[in-house]
């Protein structure tokens, strides 16, 4: 968890990374999630798909590491 | 048939009267009807297109699900899936080039078949270009490619099927909805009938507003500039993309006003597609305003599914070791992002211009990408500058990027931009801005002023609900029922005096004159 | 607010609107189809639609006449008044702009139905062979729906529900209204006709100066006009034929007047064709192409003649011996003459000297026994002054003379000239007219009617020059040399002897910031009682009027012509041309100033037009 908090802070400078609405609140958008996925494939060596990008799956750091979980 | 004909006006009526006088359930046929009733008022021809991309895209949809069901293998079954969506998706894209492109494309290739010893040039077909084509396209290939995706199943109905992709109140200009949502709206509309009546003429109303009063008008002036650039000058060139920024925005998002004012009328809601373009602080942002279905259209079926491709994600992990850095980490993502806009670019027509279009836009998102961090750093370091100051000039500094962009996208060709654009070094003549020219441009001194007036308006009230968050038609609510009233008498006279009259009169000095 | 009580609100304030708007239609009914309650100004609402707005004014007002004259623009200028002198009768003019025959058959039509009707004038106007059932513009150029049979709900409710900015229009305009027409009322209700007072106050001379005021005769634009609807339109005739016959309705055709420039636009085959088309339905009057065809000043524009022209036309018509009409113009039509009549247009020319004079005219004030001054002539310069125009040529003409050649086309010297003498001094009975009668010179004076036999300011102790009074003026002009003329009763002045007078008129314009209609009212009745006084006491109507100072303006002429001054005189300088038919040559005529200082080498370049300023 502390490993997404950091790569969310890395890509994403200066936000909220505990807030439940990322996508909704607008805090990162469509290249920040992009990076986000190809940051999450290296750390965490998971394989995520177009049709898991859905801005459910990125609402939260904790909506993201279920995700993760989901693709292992 | 236009939305701002008194004929579709009564048409219109006519339905929402008819859909509150049937059954429940039989009412999406009778969206339907009227869709293909508007679609067959403007020829029977493009209907062919239409009712051919609806079979396709049912057709494929169904096949993706039956596969699904049929084939245990999961290898097989992904693969017979991936083939009926990419042709499904190649053939509803092949039509779309064939009516849109293939003309262009044959002319722009005609010296290199030559050259390259094809002996003739392709043929081109002249062929009509179907009402909305772009539209219903975009949203029945987001369909299948959601069907493939298992967002949802596929639909059995043909008839309902059809109702999504023809839906008339976005046939002609959007916005491009999802079929989840579209549906979902349509099968359950909301029930307040007196509510989705006042919601769906405030909506309708402010529309035509924006169309008949503002970019009408605006567009006179524009066209009259941009007809003899090299006479009127560059400063007034700037005048006339400036206008043409204000005609584009109140054309546009009043044709989605009329349009989702009268598909609130029945209860449904559609996805709005403008969220307050002109108080956007960045390009990036600017994009997730203006246009939104088109955008959202692109990121989810373009650019997703680009960015994550083995290929790019390939070329990043490229890029972040090799590179490194910013750059590294951005590059594959810049790519993404100039094939996204050169892809909206190309989806406004067919010319270089919009390629420029698209490029100027890559450029812009990337190089700001790029130097986020430096601005960050300036920021700090002007830290006595609130945030409300950085937000304004972001504000204005967007506008003047949209602005200059507004250059391709109105210049008949790439070319004509550039030198438009020079104008305003070369032969600039500031001095017509107030040597009374303006008045010469086919307005009278009221048009300008009810334009301006309007236009100030329609830009305040934008701005007090970027400020509370609530959309104008809540705030109005919020006020005395005696300044309700005075807002509807206001803007009725407005729209009848300066909207639909507007061109009868004829002033008594031109009526005779001098015989 | 909830959402019921919103929309109910907004339907009333919707509802509200309507009747507002309506309501607003209505009242200022700006083509006149609801009876303009308010303003009752057709000659505005006809400006706007004259098809639907005489029909509205003649559905009142069709006890007033009993004949019509009807068709296109160019027959607003078959004057109504000379047809009522010719037939008794009581012609409406149906003049309406662009229109075709199915207007002037369907309008005929209602005419003959709904009113009395003795005669119909139709003109077969050349370009009807070019238009025929014009789509039209269904607010300004419609008909009434009484006339062509349009749905009367559709008709009036368009009208009902009509951009108020046109009621705006017309209410902006009445602010604006003024005696003479303007562009936004330019019918003559009574008639019919346009309200050409102020064309026809403008005064004309020589080519030049109307190529310079209505360039548009300078280069015509060549082009062609296509007559692919003579059929049509024959066929049209040929109904309105026998609807006036089985109505036992007189009818007449006649064919107005073209300019050559735009006659040369159409298709000479196709222009025979339209005559004998025309001739085989019936006979009619031809004034298309004549030698005042080639003359441009007998022309509004291009497509329309004067009025001048129509007053020629109607006399050919009816005979009148007792005008100037050119030889040429007007012929009586029938199936038997037209080709030897559409044949002679090859052979139209035009001669300006037949009809055109170009003369000087010389203004003297005060004549003193000796002395040359600059505002006085002494005797012997005068007498000098007398024997030389004589010696060079010239013969001095009186304004009668004048006047008959321009009206009746009566001979005039090869190199007339006017000698003129504004004011009425004393020194004009005592000292020139002695010399005059020696030299058998005619010349004309022009009396301020306030002044005559005073020899101090009215009713002031301001001494002045003495003014004859009306027994030397009777006197003189029972010479059969002198003319009286008016110089006004009490527009001529002179501000230091009026004292306490905010406003001193010294001379006939309206003073600054002077109401219209007062300022019209004291022109009317000062120059009525100086022409009054004059003709109580010569005993003859004063033909002419002098400007005091020279001063005019077109409202100015206007009023004049309507109070039957037939001549004016500026003090312009320059050559004058006086042309047959168009009395407007003799308005504001110039005029050079002769005195004590004028050397003979100056008379005589203002004699032979060689002087310039």
């Amino acid at each position: 968890m502390e490993k997404l908090y950091e790569i969310l802070e890395n890509i994403c400078p200066g936000i909220d990374v505990r807030s439940e609405a990322l996508v909704d609140d607008g805090l990162i958008d469509s290249f920040d999630i992009v990076a986000l996925v190809g940051e999450i494939m290296d750390e965490f060596g998971v394989e995520l798909n177009v049709d898991d990008i859905l801005p459910e799956n990125f609402n939260s750091a904790d909506a993201i590491m279920s995700l993760i979980e989901r693709s292992r | 048939m236009s939305f701002t004909t008194p004929t579709f006006v009564i048409a219109a009526v006519t339905s929402v009267v008819l859909y509150y006088l049937i059954p429940k359930r039989t009412r999406p046929y009778l969206l339907l009807a009227a869709s293909l009733g508007f679609y067959l008022a403007g020829g029977w021809q493009a209907m062919v297109y239409l009712v051919g991309c609806g079979l396709l895209t049912y057709s494929a949809s169904l096949g993706i699900d039956a596969v699904r069901a049929k084939i245990e293998d999961s290898s097989r079954a992904k693969f017979f899936c991936k083939t009926l969506a990419a042709g499904c998706i190649f053939l509803c894209f092949g039509l779309l080039f064939a009516v849109k492109y293939w003309d262009w494309f044959a002319v722009l290739t005609a010296d290199a078949m030559l050259k390259l010893g094809f002996g003739a040039p392709l043929p081109t077909l002249e062929l009509i270009v179907p009402l909305g084509i772009s539209f219903y396209t975009f949203k029945s290939v987001g369909y299948v490619i959601d069907v493939y995706r298992k967002k949802y199943p596929a639909e059995r109905n043909f008839a309902r099927h059809l109702l999504f992709v023809s839906y008339f109140p976005q046939i002609v200009q959007g916005p491009i909805s999802r079929r989840n949502e579209l549906m979902d709206a349509i099968d359950n509309p909301s029930p307040d009938i007196a509510l989705n009546l006042k919601c769906g003429i405030q909506t309708a109303l402010r529309g035509y507003l924006k169309k008949l009063v503002i970019a009408d008008r605006a567009a006179v002036a524009v066209n009259a500039i941009l007809g003899d650039p090299e006479g009127y000058g560059g400063a007034m060139v700037l005048m006339a993309i400036l206008l043409y920024s204000i005609q584009l925005y109140c054309d546009f998002s009043g044709g989605i006003d009329m349009a989702r004012g009268i598909s609130l009328a029945y209860g449904v809601e559609m996805t709005e597609n403008f969220r307050r373009p002109l108080f956007a602080s960045s390009l990036a942002d600017y994009w997730r305003r203006w246009h939104i279905t088109l955008g959202s259209w692109m990121r989810d079926y373009v650019f997703y599914p680009l960015s994550l491709s083995k290929p790019l994600i390939k070329f990043g992990k490229f890029t972040r070791k090799r590179i490194g850095g910013k750059l590294g980490k951005i590059l594959p993502t810049s790519a993404a992002t100039f094939a996204i806009y050169i892809f909206i670019g190309i989806w406004h027509g067919a010319s270089f211009k919009y390629i420029a279009f698209g490029f100027w836009n890559g450029i812009l998102i990337t190089a700001s990408l790029l130097l986020e961090p430096l601005f960050l750093r300036v920021k700090e370091k002007l830290s006595f500058i609130g945030i409300g100051a950085w937000r304004v000039i972001g504000i204005l500094r967007t506008n003047l990027i949209v602005v200059a962009g507004r250059y391709l996208t109105r210049a008949a060709t790439f070319t004509t931009a550039l030198s438009l654009f020079a104008l305003l070094f070369t032969n600039p003549q500031f001095g017509r801005l107030f040597d009374g020219s303006l008045m010469g441009l086919g307005l009278t001194f009221e048009d300008w002023i009810i334009m301006l007036i309007c236009a100030l308006a329609l830009a305040l009230f934008e701005l007090a609900e970027e400020i509370t968050g609530k959309d104008m038609f809540t705030l109005i609510d919020e006020r005395p029922a005696a300044l309700q009233v005075a807002v509807i008498a206001a803007v009725l006279i407005v729209l009848v005096v300066f909207g639909i009259y507007r061109g009868d009169y004829i002033a008594s000095e031109f009526i005779y004159k001098q015989y | 607010m909830n959402a019921k009580k919103w929309l109910i609100r907004s339907a009333c304030t919707a509802l509200a609107l309507v009747m507002l708007f309506a309501g607003f239609n209505i009242l200022t009914d700006p083509m006149g189809v609801f009876g303009d309650p308010l303003f009752d100004w057709y000659s505005y609402n006809m400006t706007n639609n004259p098809r639907a707005a005489k029909i509205a004014y003649l559905d009142e007002h069709h006890g007033e006449y009993d004949s019509y004259i009807i068709g296109c623009s160019s027959t607003s200028s078959f004057p109504v008044d000379a047809f009522n002198e010719y037939t008794g009768a009581s012609f409406y003019n149906m003049i309406m702009y662009g229109a075709d025959m199915l207007d002037v058959e369907q309008i005929s039509a209602y005419l003959i139905e709904h009113y009395t009707v003795k005669n119909l004038v139709v003109n077969v106007f050349l370009l009807n062979g070019a238009i025929y059932d014009q789509e039209s513009d269904n607010i300004l150029s419609n008909q009434h729906a009484k006339t062509n049979g349009e749905n009367p709900l559709a008709f009036y409710s368009r009208y009902l529900f009509l951009d108020p900015r046109y009621g705006a229009a017309k209410i902006t305009s009445k602010i604006k209204d003024t005696y003479l027409n303007q562009t936004f009322d330019v019918f003559n209700v009574k008639t019919g006709t346009y309200d050409k007072r102020k064309r026809d106050a403008e005064p004309i001379g020589s080519t030049e100066a109307y190529l310079e005021a209505y360039p548009g005769f300078g280069d015509y634009p060549v082009y062609t006009i296509q007559m692919n609807k003579i059929d049509e339109t024959m066929a049209s005739v040929a109904r309105i034929k026998a609807m006036c016959e089985e109505n036992g309705v007189n009818l007449t055709v006649v064919s107005a007047p073209v300019y050559i420039d735009h006659f040369k636009c159409f298709v000479p085959e196709q222009v025979e064709y339209f005559f004998t088309e025309l001739a085989k339905v019936t006979d009619f009057w031809d004034f298309t192409l004549s030698s005042a065809s080639c003359e441009m000043r007998y022309f509004y524009d291009e497509t329309h003649f004067r009025n001048n022209l129509g007053y020629m036309a109607a006399g050919r018509i009816f005979g009148d011996d007792d005008m100037y009409i050119p030889d040429d113009f007007g012929a009586y039509v029938t199936s038997d003459n037209v080709g030897e009549h559409v044949a002679s247009f090859a052979s139209v020319t035009n001669d300006t000297s037949k009809y055109t004079v170009r003369f000087p005219v010389l203004m003297y004030h005060h004549l003193a026994d000796e002395g040359d001054s600059s505002v006085t002539v002494s005797t012997e310069a005068f007498e000098r002054q007398l024997s030389l125009i004589r010696e060079w040529g010239y013969v001095p003409i009186t304004l009668e003379e004048l006047y008959n050649y321009v009206t009746l086309g009566t001979a005039l010297p090869e190199y007339p000239v006017l000698i003129t003498f504004d004011d009425g001094y004393t020194s004009n009975y005592e000292l020139a007219y002695p010399l005059l009668m020696k030299y058998n010179t005619p010349a004309a004076i022009f009396v301020i009617g306030v002044s005559v036999g005073k020899d101090s300011y009215k009713d002031t102790d301001h001494a002045m020059n003495p003014h004859f009074g009306w027994g030397e003026a009777a006197e003189m002009v029972e010479s059969g040399l002198i003319t009286i003329g008016s110089h006004t009763y009490d527009m001529h002045q002179w501000a230091p002897f009026e004292e306490g007078k905010d406003a001193v008129r010294e001379n006939i314009l309206r003073l600054e910031d002077e109401d219209e209609d007062f300022y019209i009212e004291f022109l009317r009745a000062d120059i009525t009682r100086s022409m009054d006084e004059i003709e109580s006491a010569l005993g003859e109507t004063p033909l002419a009027l002098a400007y005091p100072g020279g001063a005019w303006d077109e409202l100015a002429q206007a009023m004049l012509n309507e109070l039957g001054v037939k001549m004016t005189f500026s003090t312009e300088v320059g050559m004058n041309t006086v042309i047959k038919g168009l009395p407007q040559s003799l308005y504001a005529l110039k005029r050079y100033n002769i005195n004590g200082d004028t050397t003979d080498e100056a008379l005589k370049s203002y004699l032979d037009g060689s002087f310039t300023q």
